[in-house]
């Protein structure tokens, strides 16, 4: 029994950073200081100022993908703040709040800022302009026109930001509901705009407008937040299982996780779907987890890729729901599969088996592609029920497995 | 995101659709008149806006078109918006119209149309059509007429929110009641971690309403677009909570199948954790991490070699200490789940012993040693009957204070005699046949938990344990 347990190849997930409470503090106490001078001040900048005293909560509090991406709520007060201010107020408030955000987290990264900076400021002028352009040709007297230029606004501000995440480090909204994030944060943005001066002055509700529409992006923060722990849970119990038959010795050490490497690599070659490859991912991890049953007579060696199938499917069979992971493991141990699941399932038993032979070591490669072609894997038996998806998957196995090689020969 | 708790939650959509008995009907019939009665008194005043009342309605219908059904069996809505806008948005004079019958078209769920449930069907509109009148009656207290003070319309919506949610809820309860025979108290547990959930709804309810005013229709895909999100989001959650719990199950189910001696004991001690817990007062998400622990706390047990577990002789002193290292792997193990992180060592009665570290950590693992241990001793094992309860009881409050933790044995003890439940000799739950022989002495986390300190004096002088875990020289 080896009790050394090796940490997950990947980290599913690095977090939010932490907020520094005493820093917190007096970044806020300076922060709410400024804001009455400004408000003493009055005119637009008293406004100008309340907004971005918002946008710093709205900057602390985020709604959390997964992967490590979040998205601000400062990013819907964009849009009030270009309805009160011009360009100058826009780049002051949107750069300060930045920095002073960054302030009060850890890790603190001085570049990691100044990049920060530099993106939101953009992204904001981008919408600033786009909104003072739109009314600038239709003005704002009337709910259709007024509605337009902060859609404008808006929309803007989504495509600036998106090209600069892109441009950056080639993150994108586009995962874990990033986009639906954007929408529910972007429609609180325009009810708290119009909400702030009314349409041509009439129904203002004043600075009252963006706390009671913040509520709507709270809500969506809210399910965000519940959404992502449970993945991370999930995941993380995942993994977790996913090391136990190593730690038993029935698969060796690092098995599951090459699996499900090796099957996200021919998921990509084939195009599976992502919420599948997500499927194809967790049920890698899990389809050895059966094995730990297995009689300890009946493994003196490592048990074959179709008696640990087998097992797992065994402990999986009470399942009401055989879907997703559950369902492929089902598939991979022989069992009817949904059409949509057949590929996922085909890969999965073909990485498996592949993996089970190879062991980890790229040497063993042609040897363990010779003992596949006669394995249950893809012989008859083992066959997909449509059989037609064979070839396909063998030839994704065999362009991972080579362009593996040719990064490790040029390593 | 739960909102509005709807009658078609509990009651269910389900219920209602076999012969009612009488008291039912009669409560039937006595609150839909009740809501025939309070409608046509308000729809007497005639609609003030025709174009804000369609256009509410048909919020209002989509809203609980697509509510949420919870884990718990209610349902989630968002049908507190259109209610309150429409309240706020159509004025002192159609405050009551709006509150009724925008609330009213809520409980016209189109699937009870389609599957000709109208019993239900009434019943839930003339409930909500009460509620939504009575939450009207306690808005216009705050003088609607008023109409330039936002704080004001705000301090309003949260007590005409909470007499919607009480009207609903107090009328919905009873027939609940009625329909399926259980306590008050058990439906109102279930709908009350969601009443607060309203307030939010009924604030965005009252931002719509105010800017409807100036914008018309064109404003209402912004709000609902937020909640829409929100839904879906949530409704994500749900799926992959509940995919996480088909993963505990199966892994359940993969200790089950390795040690088969003590089957059900897993689930039974996540129940008795979760007693200690609701007793304690924790937290929903700390009865969560409870629970999850529970779950996991044998999950080391899984990298023991099944020899070893099923062993049909006695364990020697090495094979003894390399099966009680499963509880360091489970703590491992446990310790890579964030959520689990901090109270990993629920999965090791020595890590969570009560004299080695005074009960200041968090209560989870104590809780957790309490449950295990009692499970232990009232469960049949292969190698010796199980103790009757109070004798069970008497072991957990002899080690109050040193082993356990007093808080954790006396809310476990509380929890049973106050639901009147008895477990241990003569009263298992689940009565296990064994096909295979059993060991002498059995492992697994039950089993040594109670064996262990026999087993180390036992060690410690020489002599060996028999078969019904006696020691004997």
């Amino acid at each position: 029994m080896n009790l050394s347990v090796s940490p997950p190849r990947r980290v599913s997930d690095p977090g939010a950073p932490e907020l520094r409470l005493d820093v917190a503090i007096v970044v806020a106490a300076a922060w709410l200081l400024a804001v009455a001078v400004a408000v003493r001040v009055g005119g637009g900048w008293g406004e100008t100022a309340v907004i971005g005293a918002w946008m710093l909560v709205g900057e602390l509090l985020t709604v959390q993908l997964d992967e490590g991406d979040a998205i601000p709520l400062s990013h819907g007060l964009m849009l009030p703040l270009a309805v009160v201010t011009g360009a100058a107020g826009v780049v002051l408030v949107v750069g300060s709040i930045v920095l002073l955000a960054a302030a009060v987290q850890t890790p603190r990264s001085l570049r990691r800022a100044a990049t920060g900076v530099v993106m939101r400021v953009v992204s904001a002028l981008a919408a600033w302009g786009a909104y003072r352009g739109v009314v600038g040709v239709t003005g704002v007297h009337r709910p259709a026109t007024a509605l337009a230029a902060l859609v404008a606004a808006g929309a803007a501000l989504l495509v600036v930001e998106v090209i600069i995440r892109r441009l950056h480090d080639e993150s994108s909204f586009g995962r874990a509901g990033g986009y639906t994030a954007v929408l529910a944060i972007g429609a609180s943005g325009i009810l708290m705009a119009l909400g702030l001066h009314g349409v041509d002055g009439r129904g203002a509700m004043g600075l009252w407008a963006i706390p009671v529409f913040a509520v709507p992006a709270l809500s969506a923060r809210w399910a965000f937040g519940r959404l992502h722990a449970i993945r991370r849970t999930y995941d993380q119990t995942v993994q977790v299982l996913s090391v136990v038959p190593e730690m038993g010795g029935r698969v060796r050490p690092g098995h599951s996780r090459r699996v499900a490497d090796l099957a996200l690599d021919m998921a990509d070659l084939l195009e599976v779907p992502r919420g599948g490859a997500v499927d194809l991912e967790r049920a890698a991890l899990l389809h050895a987890l059966g094995s730990v049953t297995l009689d300890d007579g009946q493994v003196q060696v490592m048990p074959t890729p179709e008696e640990v199938a087998t097992a797992t499917f065994g402990v999986l069979r009470d399942e009401t729901r055989m879907s997703g992971p559950a369902g492929l493991v089902a598939g991979m141990a022989g069992e009817p599969v949904a059409a949509d699941d057949q590929l996922a399932a085909d890969i999965l038993r073909v990485a498996a088996a592949y993996e089970t032979f190879a062991g980890g070591d790229p040497a063993r490669a042609r040897s363990a592609f010779g003992a596949l072609a006669g394995s249950p894997a893809t012989s008859a038996r083992g066959r997909s029920a449509s059989g037609r998806g064979d070839h396909r998957v063998l030839a994704a196995l065999a362009r991972v497995v080579a362009r593996r090689s040719a990064v490790g020969a040029r390593g | 995101m739960p909102g509005a708790t709807t009658p078609q939650g509990t009651d269910g959509r389900d219920g209602l659709a076999r012969r009612m008995p009488a008291a039912q009907r009669a409560y039937l019939a006595v609150i839909s008149v009740a809501g025939l009665v309070v409608t046509a008194l308000v729809a007497r005043r005639g609609i003030p806006d025709v174009e804000a009342f369609v256009a509410l309605a048909l919020v209002a219908l989509g809203a609980e078109l697509i509510c949420v059904r919870l884990p718990s069996g209610a349902t989630a809505s968002a049908l507190m918006v259109p209610v309150i806008a429409g309240v706020y948005a159509l004025g002192a004079d159609g405050a009551y119209l709006a509150g009724g019958l925008l609330a009213g078209f809520g409980g016209l769920y189109l699937p009870d149309i389609r599957d000709r449930r109208f019993a239900r069907l009434i019943f839930n509109s003339a409930m909500l059509v009460l509620a939504g009148v009575a939450s009207a009656s306690v808005f216009s207290l705050f003088d609607p007429a008023a109409g330039s003070s936002v704080p004001l319309f705000l301090v309003a919506t949260i007590p005409t929110a909470v007499t919607f949610v009480a009207v609903n809820v107090g009328l919905l309860v009873p027939m609940l009641v009625l329909d399926q025979r259980r306590p008050a108290r058990e439906f109102l547990a279930s709908l009350s971690p969601f009443h607060v959930q309203y307030i939010p709804f009924a604030v965005i309810g009252t931002g719509l309403g105010w800017v409807y005013l100036t914008t018309g229709p064109l404003v209402i895909p912004f709000a609902v677009a937020p909640v829409l999100v929100a839904r879906h989001t949530f409704r994500s959650y749900l799926a992959l909570r509940e995919a996480h719990e088909e993963t505990l199950r199966t892994l359940v189910r993969t200790l089950e199948r390795k040690d088969p001696y003590t089957a059900g004991h897993v689930e039974r001690v996540a129940r008795f954790s979760r007693l200690i817990g609701e007793e304690l007062g924790l937290s929903e998400l700390r009865q969560e991490r409870l629970r999850y622990a529970a779950l996991m706390h044998d999950v080391g047990k899984l990298v023991v070699p099944n020899a070893l577990l099923r062993k049909p002789a006695r364990l020697t002193p090495e094979e003894y200490e390399r099966v009680r290292l499963h509880e360091a792997v489970s703590v491992e193990l446990l310790r890579r789940v964030d959520f689990l992180r901090p109270i990993a060592t629920s999965a090791s009665p020595r890590y969570a012993r009560y004299d080695a570290r005074g009960g200041h950590d968090p209560i989870e693992p104590y809780a957790i040693v309490v449950a295990d241990a009692f499970d232990a001793m009232t469960s049949t094992r292969p190698y010796r009957r199980a103790l009757p309860q109070h004798v069970a009881f008497a072991e957990l409050r002899r080690h109050a204070g040193s082993q356990f933790h007093p808080a954790c044995v006396d809310a476990l003890i509380r929890a049973i005699e106050r639901r009147g439940e008895r477990h241990g000799l003569g009263h298992e739950a689940e009565v296990v046949v064994f096909d295979a022989d059993p060991p002498v002495r059995g492992p697994g986390s039950a089993g040594l938990g109670d064996l262990a300190p026999e087993f180390e004096r036992a060690r410690s002088s020489g002599r060996e344990i028999d078969p019904a875990g006696r020691t004997s020289s």
